[in-house]
């Protein structure tokens, strides 16, 4: 569920069956709350962070449309095991906020 | 001593924990200092010194590795300055020494040198002892000629080390004053309290 | 054996976590009585075992990942006052990294400096009915590389926690013949950093370590002591963030012999337990130590 709770933002680890420590690629999917539908068309930036020890990653993710709500997430180099947020920001007609947990091992 | 007794105790300490030290410089006639041995015999401090032209109390702590390692050095000093008027006294003013203790000890470890009893530190506190193996020469005025090590050693003995109770001890027997009058004894922490 | 522990204090549990760890013990070098001066060289290594989750689970490494930590301490210590003492570390740090998705990678460099001092109010055997006391104070700079500015993908070369680390605590000991018991505590915290217009601040954190040595002869001495580590919830954007904090529990073991009055010589093991219960939100490593230490009488 994102900041103001207009969109729910869920994710899937498309590089490998789990995410898992290193580099790795998503899948985000963004839906309206209100009615469900896919949301297109947003400019997405993404800050992976680990809040257990206070540091992010060393490279920023890049962030392609797909369509369908889809948005292609890659370069997520994910360091060290524990838990991540894809601290995305999310800019367009109603801004918003969303912070996904990744957990790795 | 009551737990507030103490506490107040520990605060002074650590209150006065950055004051520099004065080294003590004679110990009166009268000062009333006596050290017992095992057998109840008291031997006054002062009367001790008159018995020699210079007299050396070296500083004892039971558990110090600096003290065990320089007992051969000790028995040296002793033999070689005893017939030219020296005298050695071991000295234990920790808490909780006991003469007849100490005595066992001193028999174990084979002192041909006497091992008394300072109770509650008297001597220790007038002439500034701080530390294990802390060796004080006192002439027979009770003035103080040297106070410190018993020579650059700590744990391990060498042949290079620099004797400075011996230098002391050679100079004022020649009748000159120390060429180091003060070296800081390379000791364990006396427990005095 | 004071020296034993003292060195043993080096532990982990101020640092982030092992790959962006700059040593950041409070005092990895301890002035004996009537040392005035000493430098040293420590060596580290550790492999990491696996982790701990927010549950306190531990979870081994995935297979075909691994990780070996390497630390080269370079310190030295200068007595102030009669009883205090200053002290300088500066720490380089290596590590080895593989996983299955990203292949192997190497990196290190310059670590996080740390500054520490030490006063001892009163020594461990000056009072019979009290134990030695001391205060330990430390800063840690941020001279290392953070995790943001890591190239490698597994941050490998990430040497430093990219922010200022204060700590202050309580050293007690007491001997007892031949045994010494030493127990430390010590309050951390380090300062918020931004990072990608991200701030963040770690929770502060309580480190407590007790230790029992023994002196086998003179000049050797064995030791057995653990730490433990707790350290609060962080803090993201002003709000509190649950299940971030971190604990941990470290075993170890190290032997102490003096070859020289002026040299010495320590080291020993270390192992976080690899089992649920025994850290929180951190790796787990199994390694060991090795310093020597010089010093001026």
């Amino acid at each position: 569920m994102s900041d103001t709770g207009a969109l729910s933002v869920t994710w899937e680890c498309v590089s490998g069956d789990a995410p898992a420590r290193g580099r790795n690629r998503f899948e985000l999917l963004i839906e309206s709350t209100e009615s469900g539908e896919p949301v297109d068309g947003l400019s997405l930036s993404m800050v992976p962070f680990m809040p257990a020890m206070g540091h992010g990653s060393s490279t920023v993710p890049t962030i392609a449309e797909v369509g369908s709500g889809k948005y292609d997430v890659d370069d997520v180099v994910l360091a060290m095991p524990g838990v991540w947020e894809l601290r995305t920001t999310i800019s367009g007609d109603e801004p918003d906020y969303a912070a996904p947990r990744v957990e790795i091992d | 001593m009551t737990s507030f007794h103490r506490f107040v105790l520990v605060l002074s300490l650590l209150a006065t924990a950055c004051a520099p030290k004065s080294e003590a410089k004679s110990i009166p006639e009268n000062a009333g200092i006596v050290l017992e041995g095992s057998d109840g015999s008291r031997h006054d401090v002062f009367g001790e010194l008159v018995r020699h032209r210079f007299t050396v109390f070296v500083f004892y702590s039971e558990d110090c590795p600096c003290m065990r390692a320089h007992e051969p050095r000790l028995e040296r000093v002793r033999a070689e300055y005893a017939p030219r008027d020296v005298g050695l006294i071991l000295v234990n003013s920790e808490a909780g020494a006991d003469p007849e203790r100490d005595t066992l000890e001193a028999k174990r470890r084979g002192y041909s040198f006497p091992l008394l009893t300072d109770h509650d530190a008297r001597l220790a506190k007038l002439l500034n002892a701080e530390f294990a193996t802390h060796s004080i020469i006192v002439d027979q005025h009770g003035r103080v000629r040297y106070s410190g090590g018993i020579d650059s050693d700590k744990n391990h003995m060498r042949p290079s080390a620099t004797p400075y109770l011996r230098h002391a001890l050679d100079d004022l027997l020649a009748g000159n004053e120390p060429r180091t009058p003060d070296r800081e004894p390379l000791g364990c922490a006396l427990r005095l309290r | 054996m004071g020296c034993t522990l003292a060195a043993l204090l080096d532990a982990d549990w101020a640092s982030a976590q092992a790959c962006c760890a700059g040593a950041s013990a409070i005092t990895p070098a301890r002035l004996e009585l009537h040392e005035q001066f000493l430098v040293g060289l420590q060596l580290r290594a550790a492999w990491m075992l696996g982790s701990y989750d927010a549950n306190r689970d531990f979870r081994n490494l995935p297979s075909g990942a691994a990780q070996w930590d390497f630390e080269q301490d370079a310190f030295g210590s200068l007595r102030l006052l009669r009883r205090g003492q200053l002290g300088l570390l500066v720490p380089v740090l290596e590590s080895w990294r593989k996983t299955s998705t990203t292949g192997s990678e190497f990196g290190g460099g310059l670590g996080d400096v740390n500054v520490n001092a030490r006063y001892d109010f009163i020594y461990a055997n000056e009072l019979s009915y009290a134990p030695g006391v001391a205060l330990l104070l430390g800063v840690t700079v941020p001279t290392g590389r953070a995790p943001e500015a890591a190239e490698q993908p597994l941050g490998s070369d990430a040497t430093g926690i990219g922010a200022f680390q204060i700590s202050a605590g309580l050293g007690l000991e007491r001997s007892f013949g031949d045994f010494l018991v030493s127990g430390a505590g010590i309050f951390s915290k380090r300062t918020s950093r931004e990072v990608r217009g991200v701030e963040s601040e770690l929770g502060a954190a309580l480190s407590g370590m007790l230790g029992l040595a023994y002196t086998i002869r003179e000049g050797t001495s064995a030791a057995i002591f653990g730490t433990y580590m707790y350290e609060g919830n962080a803090s993201v954007e002003g709000r509190e963030i649950p299940n971030t904090a971190r604990e941990q529990l470290r075993l170890a073991a190290a032997a102490s012999f003096s070859i020289l009055d002026e040299w010495r010589i320590q080291g020993g093991p270390f192992v976080d337990p690899p089992a649920n219960g025994f850290g929180r939100n951190q790796i787990a490593s199994l390694g060991g130590s090795f310093t020597v230490i010089r010093s001026f009488l």
